[in-house]
């Protein structure tokens, strides 16, 4: 170790000095505080021996100085003085010295002590490193949330959650929170709102938040229904999140013009309607397990439908909200809750605010330990404006171009993939089509159902002239389909361009042995088989329609302006 | 997919397809008014169908079938104009109230 000596005696310093050197210490000296202070500064000792009577700078000011220029180092400072008056002795102590020792001293005292000393010395070096890269791993992990933070942010934001028609307010119990609110409307003019609550929170809890926005939005966006989007989104986080992780969450739909709420709720705190004039209506229960525990089989996606009136307020909100707890353990409860949204609403302050407020001043100052999350949507369809309409990504008018696409499926290709979608979304990528999109939805359909059908399974179509034999018929098609080995269906889309427009066309081959297509009748009549439908209904969506080799090819042309 | 509801009475069925209304779902189709012993009237609430094929239309007859022939008592309710038109294309306005 290296030891300074601050003593203004020379005898008493060479005496330790011999003996420290002896024990293999290095020795540096000081004959006074000043001096101590200055080369303490200098050769940063491990331990330092102080007198306390000195000239120039007694040792009590020189010790108070000493450990404040320590900083985080621990430097301990052992007194050796002649005093031996108890008051002084303490005061050694209160100046922040570490221990002392009274001369005469025992050297194998002073050993000891310093042995000792040194031990708390080097712990302390250990739990200040610790420390330090507990703080450097705390700074980079709250680094890492305020990312988190960021993304789920823009993740509520992507939706319409600004909807005229809600109020809402989200009061995280850490950075992140583990509930969330999505909203967003529907391409039929509906709007579809989720409120969600993840076991625990913070980070875990956010991160299951992503895929839930993801689904949400998309099949929002597509036109599902919100029992189909539960059910989804069910599937979705079974996959991936641990058995102890689920996800509590209520969905709704709302009819604007229909003045129809639905409701899928699994898990959550009853849901409160509010009609002005007449108090509660019939809360929304929770009527299913939340998601990610149910088997895709197992998953109930059955809806309730309640009827609103205009003015009529809805409220969703998390556990968090009527389980917080004041000082003395008291739960805010449901019945505060009701007391609150009974009250009318006064703008400018929302009630979502206003419960807020009730919370807080109710929680005196209690720190949250679940995250709260509250909604309130206003079925009134007069604050809705037509601004909060899903952006159409469609806007720009397309121009024609010169393409052609190839598609070439085996069997063992057919068992896995249903062309259909994959052509679909390929071709509105390279053309945007969106008006015509569905009659060449219907053509590309009709024929890709005739060529497996038909073509490669041989299945006949009347069979599907009962009822049963419908049912058969496609059960059949089924596991014919799992078990073909041989095969090929060729599917060719050319594109060029009109003056005005652009021209397809659709030509659907398969390896099957064709059929004589002389004999197609071309009307569709009034009666009423099941089948036969399909090619009357290419027909008539489409310029023409031609057969070619022996049957086996199909060429639709559908012109387009 | 899709989904379905028996009013209260269980006098009236809703049907309503999610997206494609196509062969996949026929299972469920049938199984909607199969398990629905008490309706009478129907109504099949296309306003989320996108998309629909000839097997669709299928469907809709053996459901026309079931529910009584010439009497039974259908709707075909909120279609979107491109769905419209096939039923249009089909003649099915003859087979049942489109509104």
């Amino acid at each position: 170790m290296n030891i300074l000596i601050v003593d203004d005696t020379e005898t008493n310093r060479m005496v330790l000095v011999a003996m420290l050197l002896k024990d293999g210490h290095a020795v540096s000296e000081a004959a006074n505080g000043q001096e101590g202070v200055t080369l303490f500064e200098r050769e940063q000792p491990d331990l330092v021996i102080m007198d306390i009577m000195m000239p120039v700078m007694d040792g009590y000011e020189a010790t108070a100085l000493i450990k404040q220029r320590s900083g985080d180092r621990f430097t301990p400072v052992i007194f050796l003085t002649g005093m031996t008056d108890e008051a002084d002795l303490a005061k050694c102590i209160a100046h922040g010295g570490d221990d002392f020792l009274t001369k005469p001293y025992s050297q194998v005292l002073l050993r000891a002590k310093i042995e000792a000393l040194s031990r708390i010395r080097d712990l302390h070096a250990l739990i200040t490193a610790q420390n330090a890269e507990l703080l450097t791993r705390r700074k980079k992990d709250e680094g890492e949330q305020e990312v988190a933070h960021a993304i789920f942010q823009k993740i509520l934001r992507e939706g319409c959650l600004e909807h005229p028609n809600l109020t809402w307010r989200l009061s995280p119990a850490e950075l992140l929170s583990g509930d969330i609110l999505l909203a967003a409307p529907t391409p039929h003019g509906l709007l579809h709102v989720m409120i969600g609550d993840f076991t625990g929170h913070g980070l875990a809890a956010a991160v299951g938040a992503v895929p839930v926005a993801e689904t949400f939005y998309s099949m929002t966006q597509s036109g599902f229904g919100i029992g189909s989007i539960a059910a989804a989104i069910n599937h979705k986080l079974r996959l991936i999140l641990p058995t102890n992780l689920f996800c509590a969450a209520c969905l709704l739909e709302w009819d604007p013009a229909g003045r129809r709420i639905t409701v899928w709720n699994g898990g959550m705190p009853d849901g409160l309607i509010v009609r002005p004039g007449e108090g509660l209506l019939r809360p929304l229960h929770s009527r299913h397990l939340p998601l990610s525990l149910l088997n895709e089989d197992q998953f109930d996606a059955s809806t309730e439908t309640i009827e609103v009136q205009h003015g009529d307020r809805l409220y969703l909100y998390s556990d968090g909200l009527i389980e917080a707890r004041n000082a003395v353990g008291e739960m805010f409860g449901r019945d505060r809750l009701e007391q609150q949204i009974l009250q009318p609403e006064r703008s400018p302050v929302s009630l979502c605010e206003r419960i807020h407020e009730e919370l807080t001043r109710f929680c005196g100052g209690e720190p949250a330990h679940d995250d709260i999350a509250l909604l309130q949507l206003t079925c009134d369809p007069a604050v809705s404006s037509p601004d909060t309409n899903l952006r159409s990504s469609h806007t720009y008018s397309d121009t024609a171009r010169n393409w052609h696409l190839q598609l070439s499926l085996e069997a063992e290709a057919l068992h896995r993939v249903d062309p259909l979608p994959t052509l679909m979304r390929t071709l509105t990528d390279i053309q945007d089509l969106a008006q015509h999109k569905h009659m060449i939805f219907t053509i590309l359909a009709e024929l890709l159902a005739n060529a497996i059908d038909h073509g490669l399974l041989g299945l006949d179509s009347s069979m599907k002239n009962t009822p049963r034999g419908f049912a058969h018929y496609y059960e059949q098609r089924e596991r014919l389909l799992t078990e073909l080995r041989q095969g090929l269906l060729r599917i060719q889309i050319t594109h060029s361009r009109k003056d005005k427009g652009g021209r397809l066309i659709i030509q659907v081959q398969d390896s099957g042995p064709g059929f004589d297509f002389h004999r197609l009748v071309s009307g569709i009549g009034t009666q009423e088989t099941y089948s036969g439908r399909g090619i009357p209904l290419v027909r008539a969506s489409c310029e023409s329609l031609t057969y070619h080799g022996n049957g086996n090819t199909a060429e639709a042309v559908y012109v387009w302006a | 997919m899709l989904s379905s509801q028996l009013s209260s009475d269980g006098a009236t069925l809703t049907i309503t397809p999610d997206g494609r209304f196509d062969f996949k779902i026929h299972r469920e189709f049938r199984d909607a008014y199969a398990n629905a012993d008490g309706a009478r009237h129907y109504v099949i609430n296309l306003g989320r169908t996108d998309y629909l094929d000839s097997s669709a239309l299928g469907m809709l007859l053996l459901l026309r079938e079931h529910a009584g022939g010439d009497h039974a008592d259908i709707r075909i309710l909120n279609c979107k104009p491109d769905v419209y038109t096939i039923f249009q294309i089909a003649n099915f306005h003859r087979l049942f109230t489109l509104a």
